[in-house]
């Protein structure tokens, strides 16, 4: 089930809000929990099987690893769940794409499995490896009671989209949290502002890139190009952290706090910074979980390169199974090792001319915008035409161009980028904990406007008009 | 008596009335017939809400009889509370048997001479007494009863489920108002964030309030999502359930309309609005926004070689076919709208190069089979100075471009019938036309076509029969007055301004509506056509591997 359905927001959501609120606390779990199979099993029942399974080897693999004494036996059965998990994952996601770039290197002709992945699956599985690894550290107590496991990892607000929730931060909300009017109320706010962020802007730039990266990149101007580029960066940051939001919404309502998964990113100064404020769940899961163990920087300076080149070639890998995203992963591992060697983190702390940190936006911003069409093209020689006319390496010709500048941009397009660059830029935060009466009214009253624009988009997308007089 | 208490009872008072339905029920009204004829008839019964002659507010059912001689048998008509008009619709499936009618009763009244009624499609005789003898003159006789009806349903009141209902209702609002009342860990309330916290809440419950039951949607054009049941019928569990919910959820909320209206209503705002379906041209003309419909015009959808072999492959089979039993085909590509009329296509869109796909086509087939290929494209520019030959805000061709097409259909069939008719127009009437993209275009962006269309004055309906319940066989046509010349006719919309010209020209006329043909039907056939518009010819590949076209 998506957060942008019709079921979801409007049957799902209300009766399993109806149900937790007006029952006692005793109840809530199991209904959190009962209410987070139907959700998943929705989309593709046959799948529940797989996370069903993660459920059960994580827990048996955990309270292994809590009886063993030794540390080897620890460490081997650690590595057996590890593996476990990993082989779903790897089968689910990177089986076929393994297959084909087998077949291209040894010429060979092995059939394709199709896989569909089951959605979800890269989240919940870190989510099952930071438990059985926290365990292993012995950072929280082993979980005996497998419907709480349960509920830590198939959890729906955070279930497909994160952000992704470490065990030791969660642990103990799990066994006891409280619900409260505030909580609910934030968690309702909170909601609706993510939902917005999709529905009202994600969804509408993301038509516009859609649009431009539909067509081949010889066939559209450089100024379209930059468009195309622009808007899928918005697209991207106010879809995922729009999602960020209303698992953080969903998750108040239900008593948890979540951690924050975007600190407004595009604001950054340097790749450093940017992967400090830009889905923050995953960056500090791969710094706990992979960097730290590999040694982090407290070796030389060539093993901390290395450590961030295979945290960024993971991270490439982790969001999918395309040469691009791991094009992506180092192109941004890239820019983090020289600012590294540059020392960017000392340098951030003098105080700069406006010059200088306006230089220092312009580069980042350029470093992201092009990672992002390399992230959002179908294939790298895509990318590479596609980055070629965007920096007036490519001539295209204007005869060949289908569309010109106001099929993809009109006055709602315009609009909306406008609100997308207020929005990214720290004006509103913290809007909903202003205390003054006037402006709480104002902002409850907007809120409910959003959501009623919300719930007319998501109305909108249900029409389905078939032209012919035939019934 | 405790607050909750209070409470809990309003909440059950509430869910009662709200389901009022499923205890206070309107018993189906009963109509009774005593009809003597012979063979198989479909009687359907409309009963009119209001006291007019327009039958738009109507319950209906309708059943087949196998009449033998005397017939009794009676139609139940759910939820018609007050009728106050009716209307019997007998379909006569082809036979012309007379039909008696002896006694219609309504809640077991008797209707009062039924010599009063409105007889539409046959021919009254005279009958004894009260009763109406009816020779049938079409297939469809349709009677109306001039006056008001002076029934209504019989109300049930059904006793147990309301004290179930109450009782089950009242139980679980005192526990729900209880928990409620101790949910203690309520604090920091402020009335302005109890207000926000209710209005969302209850918004979040409107949608489902009330579900549509409609069969069909008039706005879209299309039948409604039905549900299908979690367990079939043969006790197998429905993995599809998840996406059929989802389907008839989204097609059935409360108020879908008017989200979806105000939804829309924000491209005003655009300087040249393009929804999903409609783009606005100049001069309050209107074209199709579908990507099919795009890519036709710009030319992005022209096929590669095998494509253009698998078509002509297909088409040729076709013709060998007919060639072989002395039956002639023809294709007839139906020109865009956008081909005909780019000038007041939106500027922002462009076609690339000068082929489109309908010209590789006619050039392909020319070249490499012997299959009659017509696209009228040339003939309808050349024409469209004089009069408009498409609608402003219909997608579809109007009666005179559609004549202007036959006419060059025609000139080919003519050389291979020499005897057959063509129908040629003498008298033209103006009519103005309410467009399907004028349909399609949300209300606050219509701005209505009041443009008056010359059209041909032909008028041959009669000749042609309605298959409401066959969606691939809407119409048959006979006309005995033209020479032994049958036709089979292939089509999507575009035929349907053909028709009355075709039954000018051929003695039976059968139209399928779909592109993959199937042989068996082409055996009572002379002529076969092959109708498709520009924009769909992709279709036809889709069409033909779907159903696994042995070509």
């Amino acid at each position: 089930m998506l957060f942008s359905s019709m079921t979801f927001v409007f049957m799902f959501l209300p009766i399993v809000l109806l149900l937790y609120l007006i029952t006692k606390k005793e109840l809530h779990n199991p209904i959190l929990l009962a209410a987070s199979i139907l959700f998943y099993a929705w989309g593709e029942p046959k799948y529940l099987a797989i996370m069903l399974l993660t459920i059960i080897i994580n827990y048996f693999g955990a309270i292994l690893i809590d009886k063993n004494k030794s540390p080897q036996n620890k460490k081997l059965v650690l590595i057996l769940t590890i593996i476990a998990n990993l082989s779903f994952l790897v089968y689910f996601k990177y089986f076929d794409f393994l297959i084909n770039n087998f077949n291209h290197i040894f010429h060979s002709n092995i059939q394709l499995l199709n896989i569909i992945m089951p959605i979800g699956i890269s989240f919940y599985t870190f989510q099952a490896l930071s438990y059985v690894i926290d365990v292993y550290r012995g950072e929280v107590k082993v979980q005996k009671d497998i419907y709480k496991l349960a509920l830590y990892i198939c959890l729906f607000p955070q279930l497909i989209a994160g952000p992704i929730i470490k065990y030791h931060d969660i642990a103990s909300q799990i066994e006891d949290r409280e619900v409260n009017f505030d909580k609910v109320n934030f968690g309702v706010k909170r909601f609706i502002i993510g939902l917005s962020k999709k529905m009202l802007i994600a969804n509408t730039l993301g038509a516009v890139a859609d649009k431009i990266f539909s067509q081949n990149p010889d066939s559209f101007s450089h100024l379209t190009a930059w468009i195309g580029a622009i808007s899928y960066t918005f697209q991207l940051y106010f879809d995922f952290s729009g999602y960020s939001d209303m698992a953080i919404g969903l998750g108040l309502i239900f008593g948890f706090k979540f951690m924050e998964n975007f600190n407004y990113p595009y604001i950054s100064k340097s790749i450093t910074e940017f992967w400090h404020r830009w889905h923050i769940s995953l960056s500090t899961w791969f710094k706990n979980y992979v960097y730290i163990p590999l040694g982090g920087n407290r070796k030389n300076k060539l093993t901390t390169i290395r450590n961030l080149g295979i945290v960024f070639l993971l991270t490439g890998i982790w969001h999918g199974a395309n040469w691009t995203f791991v094009v992506w992963g180092l192109w941004h591992g890239m820019f983090i090792i020289i600012e590294k060697l540059l020392n960017i983190k000392e340098f951030d702390k003098k105080p700069h001319p406006i010059k200088i940190n306006i230089l220092r936006h312009i580069y980042c911003i350029l470093a992201f915008v092009v990672g992002w069409v390399i992230f959002r093209a179908d294939n790298l020689s895509y990318a590479i035409k596609y980055l070629a006319n965007m920096f007036f390496v490519l001539h295209s010709d204007k005869n060949n161009f289908i569309y010109s500048m106001s099929y993809y941009v009109d006055r709602i397009e315009i609009i909306t980028f406008i609100v997308a660059i207020l929005c990214s830029i720290p004006l509103f935060k913290n809007m909903i904990y202003l205390k003054h009466k006037i402006v709480r009214i104002v902002v409850n009253i907007w809120l409910l406007l959003l959501f009623y624009l919300c719930a007319a988009t998501i109305a909108a997308n249900t029409y389905n008009p078939f032209i012919y007089f035939r019934f | 008596m405790k607050k909750r208490t209070i409470l809990a009872f309003i909440i059950t008072v509430i869910v009662i009335i709200a389901i009022n339905r499923s205890w206070f029920v309107f018993e189906p009204i009963s109509v009774d017939f005593d009809i003597l004829s012979k063979g198989k008839h479909n009687i359907e019964v409309q009963l009119n809400k209001k006291n007019d002659d327009e039958f738009k507010k109507i319950k209906k059912e309708d059943a087949d009889f196998d009449l033998d001689e005397t017939n009794k048998f009676t139609l139940s008509i759910k939820r018609a509370k007050k009728p106050k008009k009716i209307r019997i619709i007998i379909s006569c499936n082809g036979n012309s048997n007379l039909i008696t009618i002896k006694k219609i009763q309504i809640n077991n009244v008797e209707l009062d001479n039924l010599k009063k009624m409105d007889v539409l499609g046959a021919d009254v005789l005279n009958g004894k007494n009260q009763e109406l003898v009816l020779k049938p003159e079409s297939d469809t006789v349709i009677l109306t009863y001039p006056e008001t009806l002076k029934t209504k349903a019989r109300i049930k009141f059904n006793f147990e489920l309301f004290i179930i209902i109450s009782i089950l209702t009242f139980l679980f609002a005192y526990k729900l108002t209880n928990y409620s009342a101790e949910f203690n860990t309520i604090y920091k309330k402020s009335k302005i964030e109890i207000i926000f916290l209710s209005i969302f809440f209850i918004f979040l419950f409107v949608p489902m309030s009330y579900i549509d039951n409609r069969a069909i949607s008039k706005k879209e054009n299309r039948t409604l999502a039905k549900l299908a049941p979690l367990v079939d019928k043969e006790g197998q569990v429905n993995f599809n359930f998840t996406k059929s919910f989802d389907a008839w959820f989204n097609d059935r909320f409360n108020l879908r309309e008017n989200f979806i209206e105000f939804y829309n209503k924000k491209f005003i705002i655009n300087k040249n609005w393009k929804t999903k379906d409609v783009l606005k041209g100049k001069d309050n003309w209107l074209f199709l926004g579908w990507q099919e419909s795009r890519t036709s015009y710009t030319n992005q959808n022209l096929f590669p070689q095998d494509e253009l072999k698998k078509l002509a492959d297909y088409l040729s089979s076709i013709d060998t076919y007919c060639k072989k039993n002395n039956k002639h085909f023809y294709f007839l590509i139906t020109p865009d709208k956008a081909r005909i009329y780019p000038e007041y296509y939106p500027d922002d869109i462009k076609p690339v190069g000068s082929m489109s796909l309908a010209q590789q086509i006619v050039e392909y087939l020319n070249k490499n089979t012997n299959v009659k290929v017509i696209y009228p494209k040339d003939k309808l520019i050349s024409k469209k100075g004089d009069e408009l030959l498409y609608f402003k805000q219909d997608t579809h061709w109007t009666p005179l471009g559609a004549y202007i097409a036959y006419l060059e259909l025609m000139k080919e069939i003519k050389k291979d019938y020499k005897d057959i008719n063509i129908y040629e127009a003498k008298n033209y009437i103006k009519k103005d036309n309410v467009g399907d993209l004028y349909n399609m275009t949300l209300k606050s962006l219509r701005k209505k076509d009041t443009t008056l269309y010359k059209m041909p004055d032909i008028n041959n309906e009669s000749l042609c029969k309605q298959n409401i319940k066959n969606s691939d066989e809407l119409i048959t046509c006979f006309n005995d007055k033209n020479p032994n010349i049958n036709l089979v006719s292939y089509r999507d919309s575009f035929t349907t301004s053909l028709v009355s010209y075709y039954c000018e020209s051929f003695r039976s006329a059968r139209y399928l509506w779909k592109y993959d043909v199937n042989l068996d039907s082409l055996k009572e056939a002379d002529v076969v056509i092959l109708e498709v518009v520009e924009r769909l010819i992709p279709k036809i590949l889709n069409a033909v591997e779907e159903n696994n076209y042995a070509v």
